[in-house]
């Protein structure tokens, strides 16, 4: 988090994950965030940091209601820890 | 992943839940669940322009005290704002002695407030609750609002019996909370850390000079003696305060160069310095440990010469300061000194005729006065009833 301020907006989330499967080409990953995010969640883009065989922006769509993050883009993995 | 917008309020949340998949082909098969421990906690926002004003400056007394603020995030009309208060004497040192800046008869217990500008409400409800080394006053909206507090709003409300502090240095370790407290409670904007947050008195208080006394160690007029003040504290002091005290000039005071205090927890030889023109002893350090209020403070200072009449002296003046030099408390009038009348080494009598009844008599009175008599005094001889005055000069003797 580069903002960890209570409501502050466009706040960029970077995940680091250590997987002990990888993630096939095709495959997902699904983030589903906490309840306290509330409608307001929303993404606005996704990046590749390291790990992933894409580099840069990646594909990924989310659903507010559910608070659901997809990203699907970047897989197969090139590493077992990937940062996006 | 960009363009989140954080929770609204600064607690720890519930778990992300993350998930890997596969494509078979036809559908997507979960790969790995990760493990159920990842939160994140949002940070409170920043309170600003934070001020506390009392509307009593003396120290110790008790007033109105104006709160406030502005917030960054929305408090919800049924919110709260909590006040951190340090205690009234935190240089007690000890919980025992520590008393509340705020008066209040239970714990938790209603305090009286009152809304000032900011607020759509005509009433607050406010809750004292005494700590082990710090109290919290919460100012609950309680749905008495008819509309959120916006964000960037400034507020302010009054809190009323709030003691000024003991003494003239400011009182600082206050701070604020804003809190959302629908179902549970949630903190929105605090003090940020570091803020000095602090009240002052500017007066100091006004001691009773009827709990000050000055004895001597000899009463008579003209007596070199050791002056013995015995004063008690209307206020609480720090370890280490500081004392002075002004002989009048009705005292001889050219010779003083001793200065000592009797009393628990006093340092019984502290420094000190007297000035003989003015007549102001000044006592640093003078007491080794926290003393409450009304302790007995002895101090002896000598040597003077007593005043020369017997009447009342003009008045000494007491300041106590604490260990910043700040004052507490003075005492500017009222404390006094009466001297005894001095006597007669040796009085003798003549009578140039003891014959009963006998007219005409000179009784000759040889008096060794123990003081000085000026040239205006008055001698005052007091006849027994039985002698009866024969004309200006002389006395007519007792009939038996």
């Amino acid at each position: 988090m580069d903002n960890s301020e209570i409501m502050s907006t466009d706040v960029t989330y970077t995940f680091t994950l250590n997987f002990e499967n990888d993630v096939p080409s095709g495959g997902k990953i699904m983030i589903r965030f906490p309840a306290e995010f509330e409608n307001a969640f929303a993404v606005t883009g996704c990046e590749a940091i390291d790990g992933l065989s894409q580099t840069g922006v990646i594909s990924c769509n989310y659903l507010s209601s559910v608070r659901i993050l997809t990203v699907d883009g970047g897989f197969p993995n090139l590493l077992k820890q990937v940062t996006f | 992943m960009k363009g989140v917008t954080n929770p609204s309020v600064a607690s720890t949340t519930s778990f992300f839940e993350i998930n890997s998949f596969r494509w078979t082909g036809a559908e997507y098969s979960k790969l790995e669940t990760s493990s159920t421990t990842l939160t994140v906690t949002p940070t409170a926002g920043a309170l600003s322009n934070e001020s506390l004003s009392l509307a009593g400056t003396v120290v110790g007394s008790f007033s109105a005290l104006t709160v406030e603020l502005t917030t960054t995030h929305t408090i919800p009309k049924d919110g709260k704002v909590a006040i951190t208060f340090p205690k009234w004497n935190p240089f007690a040192g000890q919980e025992r002695f520590y008393e509340s800046i705020v008066s209040a008869s239970t714990s938790p217990g209603e305090v009286s407030c009152d809304p000032v500008s900011g607020l759509t409400a005509t009433k607050l409800f406010c809750v004292y609750t005494r700590g082990s080394s710090e109290d919290t006053v919460e100012v609950l909206f309680n749905d008495l609002l008819t509309s959120d507090v916006p964000a960037g709003a400034t507020i302010s409300f009054k809190i009323h019996n709030v003691r000024a502090p003991p003494s003239t240095t400011p009182l600082a370790g206050f701070s604020f909370r804003t809190y959302a407290t629908s179902g549970s409670e949630y903190l929105i904007d605090e003090t940020v850390p570091g803020t000095v947050l602090q009240v002052a008195a500017t007066t100091p208080a006004i001691g009773s000079p009827a709990r000050v006394e000055v004895t001597a160690s000899e009463t008579s007029i003209n007596r070199e003696s050791t002056l013995t003040i015995r004063i008690q504290n209307l206020n609480p002091l720090p370890a280490r305060s500081n004392l002075q005290l002004t002989i009048p000039d009705n005292f001889d005071f050219s010779k003083v160069d001793k200065a000592s205090t009797l009393g628990a927890s006093l340092d019984p030889n502290p420094a000190f310095t007297f000035d003989a023109l003015t007549g102001t002893l000044s006592i640093t350090a003078f007491n080794l440990g926290y003393l409450q209020p009304l302790e007995f403070i002895y101090i002896n200072v000598g040597p003077v010469t007593n005043p020369d009449k017997s009447e009342q002296s003009k008045t000494f003046t007491v300041t106590l300061q604490d260990n910043n030099g700040s004052e507490v408390e003075g005492i500017s009038d009222g404390i006094y000194f009466t001297p005894t009348a001095g006597g007669f080494n040796s009085v003798g009598l003549e009578v140039s005729d003891d014959t009963v009844s006998e007219e005409s008599v000179v009784y000759t009175f040889t008096l060794h006065p123990e003081d000085v008599f000026t040239k205006d005094a008055i001698l005052k001889v007091t006849l027994p009833p039985q002698l009866t005055m024969a004309g200006l000069s002389s006395l007519k003797n007792p009939s038996s």
